[in-house]
């Protein structure tokens, strides 16, 4: 089985049926034809015996992240059975050991962090923010939690738009150009699609009692993207990487403040705004 | 008074880009999170940055930016050494 997420292929190896079968479902608008592939995973149902002496770098209540010389590890701890993900440092080969029974790690979480740590090797970056497309144009909106992304994906449903994700995107440079990426890791609005396009503005949202649109200052646009990036920020290799392709962003692409008051006439305004 | 045969380098420890003719600076030694240590710098100072490259010393990045802004050298001078000991409080650059 081989999933294409972000122009990413990863083939999945797991013996276990009822998790391959999950998996099978869970990403069934991104699979991919072919054995080409950049990374492989590998799923093992057991517990991985993690070498001594390795410290932390991040430590969350959920995952912890840890590197040695030649190795990433992402530990998910839950009591005596954590489940531990190996990424080899050319990002190539991923072992993923787990005694759990679901396999849920493998559709969220997991592979949204796989993503962050991966996506600068390949000039991208996992963003905090909603894709839709309207009329073969994509519209990426950045914002924190709760700032109207969801939101804006209800009304691009209502307008029959396509989602690409209401929570995540994946901007990723390809030939010069700036694509933003549909993917599976959703928030409220359950809908996405594998569908991209090329890019050309990011729109940083602000609920607002009218429509408005005018540029962002450049600094204020590198700490806005920043700051809806997924990257692990204890890693100064990961944020270095990051802050250089943030920079190259806003280098590339206009960054406007859309200030919007929630009903279907903001796609009347942008498609006006933006012909 | 600072000894103009002295190279000034670039702190490794930073990300930057000049973008529209300004220079966006971000210091990467600490965690920053909020990016308050960011800098922004306008044209002027974005070509005295440029010359900043860990070659050219401070006479040679003051007479350069005599050459190139038509002014008098103390003025360059003036105007090179203040902005370069900015840098080097802000830990931007190392002397």
């Amino acid at each position: 089985m081989i999933t294409e997420i972000g122009k990413i292929k990863i083939k999945w190896e797991i013996k276990e049926e009822s998790i391959r079968e999950r998996i099978l479902d869970h990403y069934r608008n991104f699979l991919s034809n072919g054995e080409k592939k950049e990374i492989e995973i590998k799923f093992y149902k057991k517990s991985f015996l993690f070498p001594s002496g390795i410290k932390p770098i991040v430590n969350t209540r959920s995952w912890e992240y840890l590197k040695d010389r030649d190795k990433f590890y992402f530990r998910f701890p839950r009591g005596e059975n954590s489940s531990v993900a190996v990424i080899w440092q050319d990002f190539k080969k991923v072992e993923f050991f787990s005694p759990d029974k679901d396999g849920q790690l493998l559709l969220y979480l997991f592979p949204e962090l796989l993503y962050s740590l991966i996506l600068p090797e390949f000039r991208g970056i996992l963003l905090h923010a909603c894709g839709i497309k309207m009329k073969n144009r994509i519209f990426v909106f950045l914002a924190p939690p709760e700032g109207g992304k969801s939101t804006i994906a209800k009304l691009a449903l209502k307008k029959g738009l396509i989602v690409l994700n209401d929570d995540r995107i994946i901007l990723r440079k390809i030939k010069g150009k700036y694509f933003a990426f549909g993917n599976p890791w959703h928030g409220e609005v359950k809908i996405t699609s594998s569908d991209y396009g090329e890019i050309e503005e990011l729109f940083f949202l602000e609920k607002a009692k009218r429509n408005y649109i005018q540029r962002i200052f450049k600094k204020d646009m590198v700490i806005q993207i920043i700051r809806n990036s997924f990257y692990l920020k204890e890693d100064k290799e990961s944020l270095r990487k990051i802050v250089e392709i943030v920079l190259d962003i806003v280098d590339n692409i206009n960054g406007y403040i859309f200030g919007f008051k929630p009903d279907l006439k903001i796609w009347k305004y942008l498609d006006e705004r933006f012909k | 008074m600072k000894d103009l045969n002295k190279i000034p380098k670039k702190n490794p420890e930073l990300a930057w880009r000049i973008i529209d003719n300004e220079t966006i600076i971000i210091p990467l030694d600490e965690q920053t999170a909020d990016f308050e240590k960011m800098e922004l710098l306008n044209d002027t100072a974005t070509r005295i940055w440029e010359l900043i490259d860990g070659k050219n010393n401070l006479k040679e990045i003051i007479e350069k930016i005599c050459e190139e802004y038509e002014v008098e050298k103390l003025e360059a001078e003036k105007e090179v050494l203040s902005f370069v000991n900015k840098l080097e409080k802000k830990n931007l650059i190392k002397i």
